[in-house]
């Protein structure tokens, strides 16, 4: 992916910025979904203070301008919180569109952290990238389905649903740790 | 740094999804749970994905010395990653110097290696240390990095550039014994001087047979001996006047001072001419002693390099003398700012020495309202370039050529006249 695009240096030669096709995209990938989650939540608390929405999109703007920071943490905690705060029985749909946003968000945060901004990056890293969320995403939908087949049927305590859901993805780590070389001899 | 450290990322995924799913668990919300089960899931794939060995990273390092405009690469090959990792580089950029790509490159690794590839392009003349290129390795997920020892940036000689200069004019004083120019001599040579009657020594394959045979007697084609010539490049250094934005753009004084000398160099080296440079104004670079041959080249150009305008202000104008006698050919390159040069001109000249001025200062700026951004400052430098014209005027009427530089052909007829006029006598003061 090239960046191509505008560079803006000063007098001395020294660049101060750029703006490309990829730093708007890598900026929509990150404060797009905040957005989403916003509009989300909003619709499933109607009546309630439209002001937090304001909050989270300039902390989203903030961590699209700082990914290696604590911003994108802060973003996730208030968009969390808020949502905890206002809704009290949100439909699956709701609950689902708010988990991959917060995905979608992690992942494009991540994935700007990783070297400087405007950078050219490899299609092959794009495409794992793009690989690896579809992949966390589809995990994130059986998950839901399984809860939300669960929910219609049977009462399941919420603490027994969480530990199947860490029973589940701890399978990846066991895994791991009996592949690894040497591990557990 | 020599160890795999926990990235902003993996933390927010550890502490957001437990800290979630710890959150739906105690209060009972199964929207929690789901919020919680992404970041959970990929806080889980990056402690399994974690690095467990240290990679090792080699790049490009030392000295380099190319030519303006030309290209040369940094190159950083990292081993021992782990599957799926990405590295990150970044070369820092400077004035004149161009990186491709600019922002930076995430490079994908093959197999546990990753080849950083940096395409870097020098745009003006000059010795300068690249800002240190700096390098991080990262697992799939983004969650661990890894940063190598901090590389050093090149240390990069930039000769200026020597664009084709094909000028048949002779050099005015041939004085050596070997070289391509025509002495004022007869000798063995290629140029015709006359045709002469036979005399003991002569060889037989020089006998010019029509002469002969119409007169009875014996006659041979004489011709001037080849020789070279005795060439000095002097570089006036004391001001570097304009801005300059490298070979592609806006050139100062200084920028055309020395690719005009670079060129001149080249030229007069390859016709087997002895070269020398003298450089005012610059601490570092002064003096190269007249030689031929291609590694004169070389030093030359080096010695262009190093050039650093008005480091040595005050020196004496006599220095400009030392070690030049009769007959040389000095090449005064100056933007003619600073009223000494004139003044060593007016001393060379007087010694006997051709001297030909090279007048480098950049048009817009001769009749533009100059490097100032004042009105005051437009006012000085106007009255300056009106003294300018005056001193050049004055040069002009002494018989000394003063050329614009306009690329290499401006001398091509400064040099004829000169030769022509050094066939006849005149007095020089020692």
């Amino acid at each position: 992916m090239s960046t191509g695009g505008v560079t803006f240096s000063d007098r001395q030669g020294n660049r101060i910025g750029s703006l490309s096709a990829t730093t708007v995209l890598t900026w929509l990938t990150i404060v797009a979904p905040l957005v989403l989650i916003a509009e989300r939540t909003v619709a499933a608390a109607p009546g309630t203070p439209w002001w937090p929405a304001i909050v989270i999109v300039l902390l989203g703007v903030a961590s699209a301008d700082s990914p290696d920071s604590s911003f994108p943490f802060v973003t996730v905690g208030v968009a969390v919180a808020w949502w905890v705060a206002v809704t009290e029985h949100p439909s699956l749909g709701s609950t689902l569109v708010v988990a991959l946003a917060l995905l979608v968000f992690h992942i494009a945060t991540g994935h700007a952290a990783i070297g400087p901004r405007g950078r050219d990056d490899d299609v092959e890293v794009v495409r794992a990238v793009v690989r690896r969320t579809t992949t966390v995403a589809g995990l994130t939908l059986v998950l839901a389905a399984i809860a939300a087949a669960a929910s219609d049927r049977v009462v399941v305590p919420a603490a027994v649903l969480g530990l199947a859901l860490v029973a589940a993805g701890s399978l990846p780590w066991v895994a791991g740790r009996w592949l690894r070389p040497g591990a557990g001899h | 740094m020599n160890a795999w450290r926990a990235t902003h990322s993996h933390l927010r995924a550890v502490v957001a999804g437990f800290g979630l799913l710890l959150a739906g668990l105690v209060l009972g919300r199964v929207d929690l749970v789901l919020l919680a089960s992404p970041f959970v899931l990929v806080a889980l794939a990056s402690q399994v994905a974690r690095p467990s060995s240290v990679p090792s990273a080699q790049a490009t390092d030392g000295a380099l010395t190319v030519h303006e405009s030309e290209e040369f690469g940094w190159q950083a090959v990292l081993s021992g990653l782990p599957p799926g990792g990405v590295v990150a580089s970044f070369h820092p950029g400077q004035r004149w110097l161009d990186v491709e790509p600019e922002a930076g490159r995430l490079t994908a690794a093959d197999d546990g290696v990753a080849t950083v590839d940096t395409a870097l392009r020098a745009t003006r003349w000059g010795r300068r240390r690249l800002g240190g290129p700096v390098v991080a390795a990262y697992d799939a997920w983004g969650a661990w990095r890894w940063n190598p020892e901090p590389f050093p940036g090149l240390q990069v000689t930039v000769l200026p550039a020597t664009a084709p200069f094909d000028s048949s004019a002779p050099a005015p004083h041939p004085h050596g014994l070997v070289g391509m120019e025509r002495a004022g001599r007869p000798g063995e040579g290629t140029e015709f001087a006359k045709v002469r009657s036979f005399e003991p020594g002569d060889r037989l394959r020089r006998i010019h047979w029509p002469t002969s045979a119409r007169t009875g007697r014996l006659h041979v084609t004489a011709t001037y001996a080849d020789e070279d010539a005795h060439v000095v490049v002097l570089v006036d250094a004391v001001n570097d006047v304009g801005d300059s934005d490298g070979i592609d753009g806006a050139r100062s004084s200084m920028d055309l001072t020395v690719r005009a000398a670079a060129v001149l160099a080249e030229h007069f080296l390859r016709r087997g001419d002895r070269v020398g440079m003298r450089v005012f104004g610059a601490w570092g670079a002064s003096f190269v002693p007249s030689a031929s041959g291609r590694l004169q080249l070389r030093r030359l150009l080096d010695t262009l390099a190093l050039v650093e305008p008005g480091t040595a202000r005050g020196e004496d104008a006599l220095a400009a003398r030392q070690g030049l006698g009769a007959g040389t050919l000095a090449l005064m390159l100056s933007p003619l700012i600073e009223p000494a040069s004139t003044r060593q001109v007016a001393m060379l000249t007087s010694a006997g020495i051709d001297v030909v001025v090279i007048d480098t200062l950049p048009a817009e700026l001769a009749e533009g309202v100059g490097p100032g951004t004042s009105n005051q400052d437009a006012l000085a430098w106007r009255l300056r370039m009106l003294q300018r014209r005056l001193e050049r005027d004055q040069m002009i009427s002494l018989g000394i050529p003063v050329v614009t530089w306009a690329g290499p052909r401006s001398l091509d007829q400064v040099l004829r006249d000169l030769t022509r006029r050094s066939a006849a006598p005149r007095l020089g003061r020692r």
